[in-house]
């Protein structure tokens, strides 16, 4: 009974003239979608690659010197474009990419790829995931209203009714049928998407296959949401206008008022701190000592090199620094290196907190729209989202205190008061191994994501419900 | 069953389609209570509203397979066409969208799908109006066919004459209620509209 209403629902559907307009015109976009988001992807990922590889040889390159002066000369960190950034870009365009790593100065990530386009495109770049979180649901919207309030108005559903149909049948087949019609316009979409994924682009290790899965498998959940949230309210609607207005209503509060909204609630709730605040307050920690730290930390700067070279003088038994057997020089701007790690480390901790705080404000808006929580998820499986992108500022950090301290320990080894004179060349300079970044592995991308997934489980499972509710009491 | 506009005929109707609730009362289909079982009662009867609708985008054929197949019943093609033909809807109408369909073909089609279900009881909502006096000729000929298989027919309608000439028995509503019950052998034409006019004068 069930195949029989879903094939009739199919063929009804297929030979509708507007739905073959939008299944079409889904097609193109998905297509459209895909295959930019891989050139884009793949223009990114070229231009990264060769910058990385062409800072490695500078770095080796540079002019014999002074390591310490080698480290002024720097390094840069660029975060790689991850293989499923092509499928969802995340935060990717509004994060920095680049980051300078130099001696003495902690830089914030730069080169935001949205920066590089013009006004034009500021409703952003059409991703695929974008495609699927916003117009999908608008096509089943647009497929589903009127499945039972227009039969209703049609008086074809009494037709039906009178001739002893569950209701629960006619729901679970109108939900196949609607559903078989949406596989036309996904499937292939998606074949686009596995073969690109297939052919086209480098297995970064990311064990691509099972975020891939997981992904269709959210997409999936989002989708059959939407799908039985539209069929329940046609049960219940009177007309198929009203069924209509309510659903396009309820997908323009989800798709574009919420996602916005919940992310100016987030910076509310939690404001993020301007750039100068961030800096005075490190600027102030580094010269006056950190507040609330114990230990050397919390004393001011010159506190703590009077400290440590007291210590020196002490130990080697010796009246002044000039009598001191190491290059004071080199060790007391290590001594500063190390301080200032620490005390970015407490701020850029801080800063990273207040991120997540705004991001889980925002999820906790997954109750009302399960646009939320899907798209969390779908950038935390591409490889997009918060948590990469501050994988990519702490390694870089990490990677520069290691390259000063290697630098600066190179000096501090090969110099003496006497003698404070070392030059060093690429020997030296290639103790540094070239800034690599590894990506979360599955499990550290979805740590924080248990609340979304659990939302985006309950949306399908109570529109579900609510779809078998709404045609229990459903009339002619 | 006979009655003015409003008299409670459809809702009777409806009553036992189980469209509505009853607020007091119980309507049995084959001994089946329609509100307990609606679904079982709904597998012995079969009903012509005055407008059937039919899905506009399958042909007519299209459209008695479906609902023959949600009424629980599969022919063949050859059979299907044999019911449309018996049922009297243009050959070379079968094969064409609804959208084209008159109110009278739709009708046909609607009997097509009642008779394709094989019900012990069929309900007809006023099934004859808008049709023209051959096709309407044809519907009576249909029901009769039926009545000698031994099918139950309730039908609502305002053709007294066709009234006479196809029921057993005839009843007058007003008001929700039978005010008047009598057997159609054992009045006359004349006597019928005399006795309808007469209850209508309340």
């Amino acid at each position: 009974m069930i195949g029989v209403i879903a094939k009739k629902e199919f063929l009804c559907l297929l030979r509708d003239g507007r739905f073959k307009w939008s299944i079409l015109i889904m097609i193109l976009l998905l297509f459209t979608a895909f295959l930019t988001g891989y050139q884009r992807n793949e223009s990114l990922r070229e231009v990264r690659e060769a910058a990385q590889a062409k800072n490695t040889e500078q770095w080796l390159d540079q002019d014999r010197k002074n390591p310490h002066t080698a480290a002024h000369f720097g390094n840069y960190a660029y975060k790689p474009q991850g293989t499923l950034a092509f499928f969802d870009s995340g935060i990717g365009n509004y994060a920095g990419t680049t980051i300078w790593l130099e001696a003495h100065k902690t830089n914030f990530a730069q080169n935001r790829p949205a920066q590089d386009n013009g006004a034009i495109s500021r409703f952003g770049d059409m991703t695929p995931a974008m495609t699927l979180q916003v117009l999908l649901p608008l096509v089943i919207i647009l497929l589903s209203f009127s499945a039972f309030a227009g039969e209703r108005d049609s008086g074809t559903l009494r037709q039906a009714l009178s001739l002893g149909v569950s209701n629960r049948d006619l729901l679970w087949g109108k939900f196949l049928g609607i559903a078989a019609a949406v596989g036309i316009i996904v499937v292939p979409a998606a074949a686009v998407g596995g073969a690109i994924l297939a052919f086209g682009l480098p297995n970064d290790g990311t064990v691509v296959d099972r975020r891939g899965l997981l992904l269709v498998l959210f997409y999936l959940l989002y989708a059959v949401s939407f799908l039985f949230l539209a069929l329940g309210v046609s049960a219940i609607a009177r007309t198929a206008k009203t069924a209509l207005i309510v659903l396009v209503g309820f997908w323009a509060f989800a798709t574009f008022i919420m996602p916005k909204a919940a992310a100016d609630i987030s910076r509310i709730v939690t404001p993020t701190p301007t750039y100068s605040q961030f800096y005075h307050m490190t600027e102030r920690a580094s010269a006056r000592g950190l507040p609330g730290a114990k230990g050397p930390l919390a004393m001011p700067l010159d506190r703590q090199v009077k400290l440590e070279r007291d210590a020196l003088l002490k130990k080697d038994n010796v009246p002044t620094g000039r009598d001191l057997p190491i290059y004071w020089v080199a060790y007391s701007m290590q001594i500063m290196e190390d301080r200032d790690y620490q005390i970015y480390q407490k701020f850029l901790g801080d800063l990273r907190a207040v991120f997540f705080r705004q991001q889980s404000t925002q999820d906790h808006f997954g109750v009302v729209s399960p646009l939320l929580p899907l798209r969390s998820l779908s950038m935390a499986l591409s490889g997009t989202g918060l948590v990469d992108q501050e994988r990519f500022n702490q390694t870089a950090q990490d990677f520069r205190i290691a390259m000063i301290r290697k630098m600066n320990g190179e000096l501090i080894d090969h110099t003496t008061m006497k003698d404070p004179l070392y030059i060093a060349g690429r020997e030296v300079f290639s103790k540094v191994e070239p800034y690599k970044y590894v990506a979360p592995t599955l499990g550290e991308s979805l740590a924080g994501e248990t609340q979304n997934i659990v939302l985006l489980l309950a949306w399908g499972i109570l529109s579900a419900c609510f779809a078998v509710a709404a045609v229990n009491r459903l009339r002619a | 069953m006979l009655g003015a506009n409003g008299a409670g005929k459809t809702t009777t109707v409806n009553c036992f389609l189980n469209f509505i609730k009853p607020t007091s009362g119980l309507a049995r289909i084959n001994g089946i209570d329609v509100q307990e079982d609606p679904i079982g009662s709904k597998k012995h009867v079969a009903y012509i509203p005055e407008n059937v609708m039919l899905y506009r985008n399958m042909t007519g054929l299209e459209n008695l397979r479906y609902f023959s197949k949600l009424g629980g019943h599969d022919y063949s093609a050859d059979e299907y066409r044999a019911l449309l033909d018996r049922c009297g809807l243009q050959r070379e109408a079968v094969d064409l969208y609804i959208d084209g369909y008159s109110k009278g073909m739709r009708q046909k089609v609607g009997i097509a799908i009642a008779l394709a279900k094989q019900a012990k009881a069929v309900l007809l909502d006023e099934p004859t109006s808008g049709l023209d006096p051959k096709s309407s000729n044809e519907f009576s000929e249909l029901l009769l066919e039926l009545k000698a298989a031994g099918v139950a027919i309730l039908m609502v309608t305002h053709d007294l004459f066709r009234a006479k000439e196809t029921g057993t028995r005839l009843g007058i509503m007003r008001q929700g209620e039978l005010v008047r019950e009598m057997l159609a052998d054992e009045v006359s034409h004349t006597e019928i509209e005399q006795i309808y006019l007469e209850e209508m004068k309340y």
